[in-house]
């Protein structure tokens, strides 16, 4: 009986490395300091599941949720690719508050705050996804290849370049590089994955509201890259592992029932700072944010 | 070097206090043979203002029972997850309750987000989830297993709306907070009304942060309705906006719901609120019943346990009495508890009569009201 609990936090763990990951290309990467990151994740979610309740088939639906918030992405920096650090920061929060707002407000589409109750296990090819082992396995490939993927992109010349364009923007434009063009690409491919991964989400959970999208799960993402460290794919896995699993262990912490909600929290939050302040740069930075 | 050795410090007293834990549950475990039953709640973050009172109604009842001489000789003994008050803290927590705890019946959640997240993984394994206080109208389909003694969001839209009928305001403008029951609420107040011939006039909507309301309340007061439909969150929103609204000289008659008779409101709202028309569930907390364990539980756990409507406090502690005697007839056995609850009819309980229909839903017979000399008067 233990196994689906187990694999419950797997999958989560899949889907929260595919997020991670992909946030870690652009902002360790890349250094675009880009906080939409969960509205991409939550577009992935909502166009996965309208597309399939549309009578779309999930095989299509999640690549489909991928190329969505791809698109999204790609209007994202369409806006903001004159702007970088800071400011970038600000805007691209904006972002994921319009789409939080537009999740709210679309009532006829998302059902607003309702939320979408009772979306079906994913379908491929006449068989069902139902048990949580499949699913792990299933999660477990796809995370795989997010990993293959941007380990690729980041050791090829290109990634060379993306790193460039994080450490001397100006430099790289010197010698006639486009990096307008590298950060296009690297957000698009970045919200990509990011799509992926709420697709995977959304079905695992098999409810969304707008709430899932919130500014806390920023803030959880954000957290993993940089306990793992930016720049850094192996830091931003080992990070989930480590963010995702010490809620469950703390679960076994037999505490009084009536403080067991903030004691948990409270020692949650003791050890991510005694993680930074033992390694200010997360568990394997190469660079520091600035 | 001297951060790093706090930090190797922290870390290993961390793990120190870990171990300990694990020994103390082992322990227990071991003593004692307890009916175990899960429960999910928000326990931290915006909604544990909520989830943390109706833990402590939770263990009062436990105790209680216990004190009494348990179940069938056994003690009862609740394991509580925190739900975060989200889909993803609900469904977590029900696949350790189900997974590792292995209990059959979950107490829970509290949010609809968390019972609509939990509902799927209880349904799948045939555990029983009960939950007493999540109001969404989805959480009627959501499958067999799924109980509860909180009545859906759904039943006091339409029981209002049909009252602004019979009281001749047909055209009816609406402000309404963005969460999943203000919206609920809403939709059901709105299709009523359309479906009876009445018109709404305009629809307006504030997020959870707003504090100002001025803009959509002046929209109203040119688009001149007959009366205003009011759904907030909480009391203190209601509050606000009531206050607001008599600011700008607009006495139109307002629709809202049992918020309007939360003792915040009729303390610091009296003269916005008076005349004011809602339905809530027929509770009457000055029913010997509830008024008597309301004063116990003020007794052991201060006033902070009546931050939350009476109406939660009263529900959650009768569902873990209806856990019980379900725990009694029929053991841990799922099919045979559902069977009973399913055949709940006028159940007393604290919060008045309760059945449950063939959805696993809370029959609640509704009542409307009227805020008269800053006292509720019922008029249907």
């Amino acid at each position: 009986m233990i196994a689906p609990y187990i694999f419950n936090i797997l999958i989560l763990i899949c889907i929260y490395v595919i997020l991670a990951t992909s946030l870690n290309f652009a902002l360790g990467y890349t250094g675009l300091l880009n906080l939409g990151h969960i509205a991409f994740f939550g577009i992935g979610a909502y166009a996965s599941v309208l597309l399939v309740q549309a009578g779309i088939p999930y095989i299509i639906a999640l690549p489909a949720a991928g190329v969505i918030a791809g698109f999204f992405g790609f209007l994202l920096i369409l806006a903001t690719r004159k702007i970088k650090g800071d400011y970038l920061a600000l805007v691209t929060l904006g972002f994921s508050f319009v789409i939080h707002s537009v999740l709210l407000n679309w009532t006829s589409v998302t059902r607003g705050p309702l939320g979408i109750p009772g979306i079906p296990k994913p379908s491929i090819l006449g068989f069902t996804i139902s048990s949580g082992f499949i699913y792990f396995i299933f999660a477990l490939i796809i995370a795989f290849i997010t990993w293959f993927i941007l380990n690729k992109i980041v050791n090829s010349p290109f990634g060379r370049l993306m790193q460039a364009t994080r450490d001397d923007e100006l430099g790289l434009r010197v010698l006639g590089k486009n990096t307008s063009m590298i950060k296009t690409k690297v957000l698009i491919i970045s919200a990509f994955f990011a799509g992926i991964a709420g697709s995977l989400f959304a079905h695992h959970i098999t409810f969304i509201d707008p709430a899932s999208f919130s500014l806390q799960e920023i803030i959880l993402v954000l957290t993993i890259v940089i306990v793992g460290g930016l720049a850094s794919l192996r830091g931003s896995i080992f990070a989930t592992i480590i963010i995702l699993v010490i809620p469950e262990i703390l679960r076994f912490l037999s505490l009084p029932g009536t403080i067991v909600g903030p004691a948990r929290n409270m020692i949650y939050a003791v050890i991510l700072v005694a993680i930074l302040l033992w390694r200010p740069r997360g568990l394997f930075g190469r660079v520091d944010l600035n | 070097m001297k951060s790093k050795n706090l930090a190797k410090i922290m870390i290993i007293l961390i793990t120190a206090l870990f171990l300990l834990g694990c020994a103390q549950t082992q322990n227990i475990t071991e003593e004692k043979e307890d009916l175990v039953i899960g429960s999910i709640l928000p326990l931290s973050g915006d909604a544990a203002p909520y989830g943390i009172p109706l833990q402590q109604v939770a263990e009062f009842a436990v105790t209680e029972i216990n004190n009494e001489g348990g179940i069938d000789g056994k003690n009862l003994a609740i394991v509580y997850e925190n739900g975060d008050c989200s889909a993803k803290g609900g469904s977590s927590a029900a696949q350790k309750l189900i997974s590792i705890d292995e209990v059959n019946v979950i107490l829970g959640g509290l949010c609809s987000g968390e019972t609509l997240g939990a509902a799927p993984i209880a349904e799948e394994s045939q555990v029983i989830l009960f939950s007493s206080a999540s109001g969404s109208p989805d959480i009627t389909e959501s499958g067999e297993f799924i109980f509860r003694n909180f009545p859906s969001d759904a039943s006091s839209g339409s029981k209002v709306a049909k009252q602004a009928l019979a009281n001749s305001h047909s055209n009816i403008a609406i402000l309404s907070e963005q969460t999943d029951y203000a919206q609920a609420v809403k939709n059901v107040f709105k299709n009523t009304l359309l479906t009876d011939g009445g018109s709404v006039v305009l629809d307006e909507q504030f997020t959870a942060d707003t504090t100002d309301f001025r803009t959509p309340l002046a929209k109203i007061k040119s688009a001149d309705p007959d009366a205003i439909y009011l759904i907030a969150q909480t009391p203190a929103k209601l509050g606000l906006v009531l206050k607001q609204l008599r600011e700008l000289n607009m006495d139109q008659q307002i629709y809202t719901n049992e918020f309007a008779a939360a003792e915040e409101i009729l303390e610091s709202y009296r003269e916005e609120i008076e005349g004011a028309i809602f339905a809530e569930p027929a509770f009457d907390e000055n029913s010997p019943n509830t008024a008597e364990l309301i004063s116990r539980l003020k007794a052991e756990y201060g006033d902070s346990v009546t931050a939350v409507p009476t109406v939660y406090l009263a529900t959650t502690y009768d569902a873990v009495y209806l856990i019980k005697d379900a725990l009694e007839n029929c053991g841990e056995d799922t099919e045979c508890i559902k069977t009973f609850l399913y055949s709940i009819k006028d159940r007393s309980g604290t919060a008045g009569k309760l059945s449950i229909d063939d959805n696993g839903d809370a029959e609640f017979e509704y009542e409307v009201k009227m805020i008269q000399d800053g006292q509720t008067a019922v008029i249907i």
